[in-house]
């Protein structure tokens, strides 16, 4: 049977160094130099999925795209990554184009990006890292799936920042925000919490602010460990929606040990990251998420009699939100989701502030590549 | 010799530009669209302001969207569109 055509404009050039510079004359890549798509390579990917190149993955109605398969081959090719990683960049351009990720928050001026959490037996067969370093560098699979979807949004979506892409220190996840979880511990991973068959893959995706905080925590207890990330992400952004929160093995051992499951943790957090009115009034975070806040009678940005006493949950809701949390933060999910990784000897626990005010943490599954008739 | 492949992607049903622009405003409706943000509404209607002292606009409709993260309701486009010469939004905090 004949081989469907490909869409894509072919340019012709002398060698491989011509090709890497006319990519950035162009503006085609990201500052570092691209592996040049040739058809022969983008089919290679393209069969490694078992996808026709028009194919259509996902759309971005805000910019109209399309995103059809080969685009996503070409800029995957383009990244370094090996064709045997297109069923996971598949399933996580499905899952940044499902209606509920929402595309558009990305111009935000907070840099928002997405990060790309994998689970299930592809995630070790394929060599995503989810030990030591973990936000790398570190994997092939890491590396260049993280850049495939930079580089995706980049030239198909105008995520740039002469395109609309307007945020306002940008966000070190474009290059290392793929990651897998560390599946050795008797914990559920990640996506059976969310419902999935633990021998299936999925990529799970969350709206992050950029960077990572780190948290010293030194206690032996459950209690004692959470006390700390308590504190920390009650005087953070104070931005209602998904985090994702990461512990090493090491910490899940002394959850298991004392009977602690990752829901336990996630409550823990859920019903403690509290602050108080005048906390929020002092910090200069009262009232500043909210659109239009002066219209409310009983808004002031003065610590008035008894805001020491009004106490503010980040993640329940509350009678305070109309003063804290953006409109559309209300709207959304929120959630804490537990990942297990960053090698086995560590003391620190890390999370990412996600953007929650349009956007909803998606996970699709990845499927198993077509056979060929 | 080598042949590599464009990897961008252009807008599918190619209907994006800048529509055309009026000479004048003189004696044309303003639609406005304000996306919800504090102080928004204040930038907007200083802009229609300034336009004033130069034309004599006929009318300023100013609606605002529920949320800034989704697009005007079809009522408001559908208005806009119908009774206004021109529109001024924007985004941002």
């Amino acid at each position: 049977m004949r081989e469907a055509p490909l869409s894509a404009e072919q340019i012709d050039v002398e060698d491989v160094y011509q090709a890497i510079e006319l990519y950035y004359e162009r503006g085609w890549t990201d500052g570092l130099p691209v592996v040049p798509p040739t058809e022969k390579r983008v089919r290679a990917f393209l069969d490694a999925a078992g996808f026709a190149p028009d194919d259509v993955l996902g759309e971005i109605p805000e910019r109209d795209r399309v995103l059809r398969a080969e685009l996503l081959a070409i800029n995957a090719v383009m990244a370094g990554c090996r064709p045997e990683y297109m069923p996971v960049l598949v399933a996580a351009t499905e899952a940044i184009t499902d209606p509920a990720f929402k595309f558009n928050h990305m111009a935000s001026l907070g840099s928002p990006w997405p990060v790309f959490v994998v689970n299930g037996p592809l995630a070790r067969t394929l060599g995503f890292n989810s030990g030591l370093y973990l936000f790398g560098p570190t994997t092939r699979a890491n590396a260049t799936c993280a850049r495939a979807m930079s580089l995706l949004l980049w030239n198909c979506a105008e995520a740039r920042p002469d395109g609309i892409q307007r945020g306002q220190w940008g966000n070190p996840f474009r290059s290392v925000g793929f990651i897998a979880e560390d599946e050795s511990t008797a914990w559920d991973p990640l996506h059976v919490t969310l419902g999935h068959a633990r021998e299936t893959t999925t990529v799970t995706v969350v709206s992050a602010y950029p960077g990572l905080q780190q948290l010293h925590c030194a206690r032996s207890t459950p209690e004692g460990l959470l006390d700390t990330v308590v504190d920390a992400i009650s005087t953070d952004e104070f931005f209602r929606g998904t985090y994702l929160l990461f512990v090493s093995p090491q910490h899940a051992a002394v959850f298991i040990q004392h009977g602690w499951t990752k829901r336990h943790v996630r409550d823990y957090l859920w019903t403690r990251c509290r602050r108080s009115v005048a906390d929020l009034k002092r910090r200069g975070t009262w009232g500043v998420m909210a659109d239009k806040p002066e219209g409310f009678a009983d808004f002031s940005r003065e610590v008035q009699p008894g805001d020491e006493e009004r106490i503010v949950s980040l993640f329940e809701p509350n009678e305070y939100d109309r003063f804290m949390q953006a409109p559309g933060a209300l709207e959304r999910s929120a959630d804490i989701y537990v990942v297990v990784g960053g090698g086995n000897a560590g003391i620190r626990m890390a999370y990412i502030v996600p953007y929650g005010v349009s956007s909803d943490a998606v996970t699709r599954s990845v499927r198993a590549p077509a056979t060929a008739e | 010799m080598l042949k590599v492949l464009n990897p961008t992607a252009r807008p599918a049903r190619g209907t994006s530009g800048i529509a055309p622009r009026p000479v004048s405003l003189d004696d044309k409706t303003i639609g406005v669209i304000w996306n919800g943000r504090a102080y928004g509404d204040r930038i907007l209607l200083e802009a229609v302001d300034l336009l004033k002292q130069r034309y004599r606009v006929r009318d300023v409709l100013f609606r605002e969207k529920p949320f800034l993260g989704n697009i005007a309701p079809e009522p408001i486009l559908a208005e806009l569109a119908a009774k206004a010469h021109v529109v001024i939004t924007g985004v941002g905090d």
